[in-house]
């Protein structure tokens, strides 16, 4: 590892520097935290440190709120996610080790729709999505984010399979491996950090997503957590305790996704960055 | 069991890349071809459009009497070995050597008993529940050796196998391959751009230069009569000593001259260049056919000469000396044994043994001297 | 780069290639290719967003350079660009001061601990920025009352104004919490200032996989040369992460030009108190949404792309990285 030697001064400003910004990041934690038990009254008076008693059914209101926006979104992520992931490899693999006809042009288009603004295209993706009945449906929000989502885990894949000594298709080709049986016995094993990684960040964007379902999702049913989120504050005689505690439900999901993935994701990022 | 045949085999890689150019090869049946070359010479093209990794420009390329340009890669039964390995990193050994018998659908038992046979041939048993990451690079390569071997494949091929061991396993590698070879007696295919390497293995050797075969030969074959310059000095180490001439005819002699150097060629090499009297030459000989002359009494007074020595190298059972002709002229290489012991930035007295020298056309580069059997010339 | 070359007359042996670029190219047409072309189509049409469209040619084009609100929104999309490029900066620098961390372990922690905020979801943490830019409420004012710099504001406000530098009305008085979200004044200060440390994690690791490059030799070389903490900054550790620092820039400057959902979410569709906050996506989705001029709204997406277009090539072009 490639450090540098230090005195007790620099080693105090370092990780001073550190806490004081991890402070600032977490600072939204504390804020949801403490306010999530307060009533109205508790909060108008005190609104920063924590009063007593503790407002526990904020948390079960908050719950019967947001519970079925994070059940949708739950599974626009996974769903968004699966169908991305799955067309990208496969482009990828077609991509990353072949030159095929049109593949140039197809790949300039590609840049050139990611320097486009997303809203000239709005409208005719709505129309579109209204003839072939998507709209007000979360798989048809599931399948247009992840012809978007594709995109970005298309362009790393590539790279990340061009990169891969050739020998071990040719092996695998030599051995009677199909194109699929390499995807599935030479990709996928030997790509697992950078695809895990990406899943994250696919998950984690379709979790994020705001301005399609805000426009294609009509029933507060159906509605994700962005917009759901985004309604609920719009809408309320503000309660805010149980519209913090809401907030900090929503960030549950994502926290058993990382508790179980953090180690694939920095690794990820880390040899995708160094590839990309 | 199979031959393996290219007839007029030529490839072209896109942009006009002519890595291959009309290659006509036989590769008998159970014996070891080593194609050898300076890379970027088409030696890994030509290995892999037999295994159809490849696609063949022009020709065809044979196995086992089988016109195969169009065949898969599965199904022209051959197994290749990279010089990479391309072990599959999260594979076990057991594993990676299973894949491809997996993949063809043998049954369990079969594959089971395949990659131990393997695995106990190449001495690898106890490396079967490793991963590829927990092996030294001797062990790899043995790993993607019985990998090939499994599959009991009619032709091997080996592209530069060993280039990635050091010094010392790749000697070591190298028996073994041809004990391997000895044992299964399949044909086998192996490139190297180690002349050592194809010398001491090859049945036959082709030596291949800008995609095209110059000669193909036993290694002594190679050795005493190389068809050009080219051959002559990739064939041996250190490599030949060339000097640039003329062929002049004195006293009733064919004498090889130089600015520098005059030598006077011997009967039976004279009788063959006879007609290329007057023509510009090369002279070629072996540093191992330089003598310290004290130690080399058979030498005629004519070509014993007197050179400065710039560099000694003492190998300890020769040593390397590296010469340079009076008026700051021609340098060459000496092989001397180790009974001589020449001291650096002396002059010394150097006999040139021409029964075993060379000429070569100025133009062509064709050796002109092919005709005399260096064997018996040897002898007498 | 060798990659194998396939030719349409080879589709017999190497079909499956075909069928498995499918479902991407099927995605990628259907709900990418077609709405942007038809995006470009419609640029020529006064266009209702539904069945209603006539062609007026260029029209939208010239109404779009001559719409103040659109030269505006380019000014305002202008400044926040600006500062976006300060705000890089801390990411960078806290990805070096991890880096500098000579402990591995505590060196993992912190990576750790900086990624973990990464679960709060976009909109909850907008909402929260909302909430703390609350004039009532909010911790901004809370945290400036409490520590007396309210006081200092309202101070600095009014000898601005006696010194003429200042407008009067004052926009920070005695006992009166400044609406931050609410005051057009205030509006583009607090978008600057939104996001607060500014440290974006995705951007921290990958500069430090930059950073994890550098072998220990040249630090210790630098050592030995008597090179200071900034000099290894200047000569070693920013040059080693010049790439990733541009292809950030570059993402930077297409998602600022392209973005509006934070200024929709915290200042709705009009672009906050007077249209202040106005920039070219919001008024894009403006006037696609709320007044259904998709034709024009298309033409301003064009013009857009052009802009985005621009400034990546000149990216490229001039913000040389050494290698
Ligand atoms: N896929 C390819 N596309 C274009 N040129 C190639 C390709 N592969 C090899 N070549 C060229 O063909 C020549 C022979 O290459 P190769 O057979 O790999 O040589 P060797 O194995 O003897 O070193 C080289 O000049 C090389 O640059
Ligand atoms: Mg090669």
């Amino acid at each position: 590892m490639s450090r540098i030697s230090e005195g007790p001064v620099a080693r105090v400003l370092k990780h001073g520097y550190l806490w004081v910004m991890l402070a600032l990041v977490f600072m939204p934690f504390y804020v949801m935290l403490v306010i999530s038990f307060k009533d109205n009254a508790q909060f108008y008076n005190r609104p920063w440190v924590p009063t007593l008693p503790l407002h526990w059914e904020n948390w079960s209101e908050a719950w019967n709120t947001v519970g079925v926006y994070i059940a949708n979104s739950i599974f626009l992520a996974v769903t968004a996610t699966l169908i991305a992931l799955a067309a990208a490899i496969l482009a990828a693999y077609v991509f990353g080790r072949y030159r095929v006809p049109f593949g140039q042009l197809f790949w300039l288009g590609l840049i050139i729709l990611m320097l486009m603004p997303g809203v000239a295209n709005l409208i005719p993706l709505f129309n579109l999505m209204r003839n072939l009945n998507l709209l007000n449906s979360l798989v048809g929000l599931a399948i247009v984010t992840a012809a978007g989502g594709q995109v970005f885990c298309l362009y790393v894949l590539r790279n990340f399979i061009e990169d891969m000594p050739k020998e071990f298709f040719e092996c695998a080709r030599i051995d009677g491996a199909s194109h699929l049986q390499q995807v599935i016995h030479v990709v996928i094993p030997q790509c697992g950090g950078i695809i895990s990684a990406l899943a994250i960040m696919s998950f984690v964007g379709a979790w994020n997503s705001f301005i399609l379902p805000l426009i294609t999702i009509r029933d507060p049913e159906l509605l994700p957590l962005a917009v759901g989120l985004y309604r609920l504050q719009g809408a309320y005689v503000k309660q805010w305790g149980p519209l913090m505690a809401a907030y900090f439900i929503s960030a549950v999901p994502l926290v058993i996704l990382f508790a179980f993935t953090m180690r694939f994701f920095i690794r990820g990022i880390s040899e995708g960055a160094i590839k990309g | 069991m199979a031959e393996v045949r290219f007839y007029d085999v030529s490839k072209v890689y896109e942009g006009d890349v002519h890595a291959v150019n009309d290659v006509n090869l036989t590769v008998e049946d159970g014996s070891l071809l080593v194609l050898v070359g300076p890379s970027g010479c088409g030696k890994s093209t030509t290995l892999r459009m037999v295994a159809g990794l490849e696609d063949i420009t022009e020709g065809d390329v044979h196995i086992g009497g089988r016109r195969v340009n169009d065949v898969l890669p599965k199904n022209r039964d051959i197994a290749m070995v990279f010089q990479n390995y391309a072990l599959y990193p999260h594979m076990t050994v057991y594993n990676n050597m299973a894949f491809g018998l997996k993949l063809r659908k043998y049954p369990g038992q079969e594959i089971d008993k395949r990659v131990h046979d393997a695995a106990e041939l190449l001495e690898i048993t106890p490396l079967l529940r490793r991963r590829p990451r927990e092996l030294s690079g001797g062990q790899a390569q043995r790993v993607a050796v019985g990998r090939a071997i499994v599959r009991h494949p009619k032709v091997f091929l080996f592209d530069e196998p060993l280039s990635n061991l050091d010094a010392k396993l790749r000697v070591q590698m190298r028996v073994e391959i041809a004990r391997l070879h000895e044992r299964l007696g399949t044909t086998m295919i192996y490139v190297t751009h180690d002349q050592v390497e194809a010398m001491t293995l090859g049945t036959k050797v082709a030596v291949m230069r800008d995609g095209y075969i110059l000669q193909v030969d036993e290694p002594l074959g190679l050795y005493n009569r190389p068809v050009s310059k080219f051959v002559a000095g990739f064939i041996g180490s250190p490599p030949m000593n060339f000097l640039e001439g003329t062929l002049e005819r004195k006293d009733g002699a064919i004498r090889f001259v130089s600015p520098n150097i005059e030598l006077k060629l011997d009967q039976m090499i004279a009788a063959v260049v006879g007609s290329h009297v007057g023509e510009r030459v090369y002279f070629g000989i072996r540093p191992e056919d330089i003598y310290d002359s004290a130690l080399f009494p058979e030498a005629e007074e004519d070509n014993i000469k007197s050179m400065h020595t710039e560099v000694v190298e003492p190998l300890g059972a020769e040593t390397l000396v590296y010469l340079r002709a009076p008026g700051a002229g021609e340098d060459m290489v000496a092989k001397f044994d180790s009974r001589s012991n020449p001291r650096v930035n002396q002059d010394i007295q150097v006999g040139f043994d021409v029964t075993k020298a060379y000429i070569f056309d100025r133009e062509t580069e064709e050796s002109l001297t092919r005709q005399v059997a260096q064997d018996g010339a040897a002898s007498s | 780069m060798a990659r194998q070359r396939v030719k349409l007359s080879q589709v017999k042996r190497y079909w499956p290639l075909y069928v498995m670029v499918l479902p991407t190219l099927a995605l990628v047409a259907l709900f990418m290719y077609w709405p942007a072309v038809s995006g470009v189509y419609h640029s020529f049409y006064r266009w209702d967003g539904d069945e209603l469209a006539t062609f007026i040619g260029l029209r939208n084009y010239s109404r779009a350079f001559s719409d103040p609100t659109l030269g505006r929104a380019f000014i305002v999309v202008g400044i926040l660009f600006v500062a976006s490029l300060f705000k890089m900066i801390p990411s960078i620098v806290t990805a070096v001061v991890i880096h500098r961390i000579t402990s591995d372990r505590m060196r993992y922690l912190y990576r750790l601990l900086f990624v973990v905020p990464m679960v709060i979801p976009w909109m909850v943490v907008l909402l929260i920025w909302k909430f703390f830019y609350n004039p009532v409420v909010g911790l901004l004012n809370s945290f400036l009352n409490a520590t007396h710099l309210m006081s200092l504001l309202v101070a600095v406000n009014a000898w601005l104004i006696d010194l003429n530098i200042a407008k009067a009305p004052a926009l920070f008085q005695a006992n009166m919490n400044p609406a931050w979200l609410g005051n057009s004044s205030l509006v583009l200060p607090a978008l600057i200032f939104w996001g607060f440390p500014w440290i974006g994690i995705i951007g921290v690791l990958i500069y430090l996989s930059g950073l994890e490059k550098i072998p220990r030799s040249v630090y210790e070389c630098a050592d030995l040369d008597g090179v200071g903490w900034f000099g290894k900054f200047l000569y070693i550790e920013l040059p080693l992460i010049a790439t990733q620092v541009r292809i950030n820039l570059v993402l930077m400057i297409i998602g600022v030009l392209k973005g509006y959902g934070l200024i929709l979410v915290l200042l709705t569709e009009s672009g906050g108190p007077e249209g202040v906050a106005m920039v070219p996506g919001l008024y894009m989705y403006y006037n696609a949404f709320m007044r259904r001029e998709a034709g024009y709204a298309c033409a301003m997406g064009i013009l857009l792309f052009f802009v985005i277009l621009a400034l990546t090539y000149v990216n490229t072009k001039f913000v040389r990285v050494e290698k």
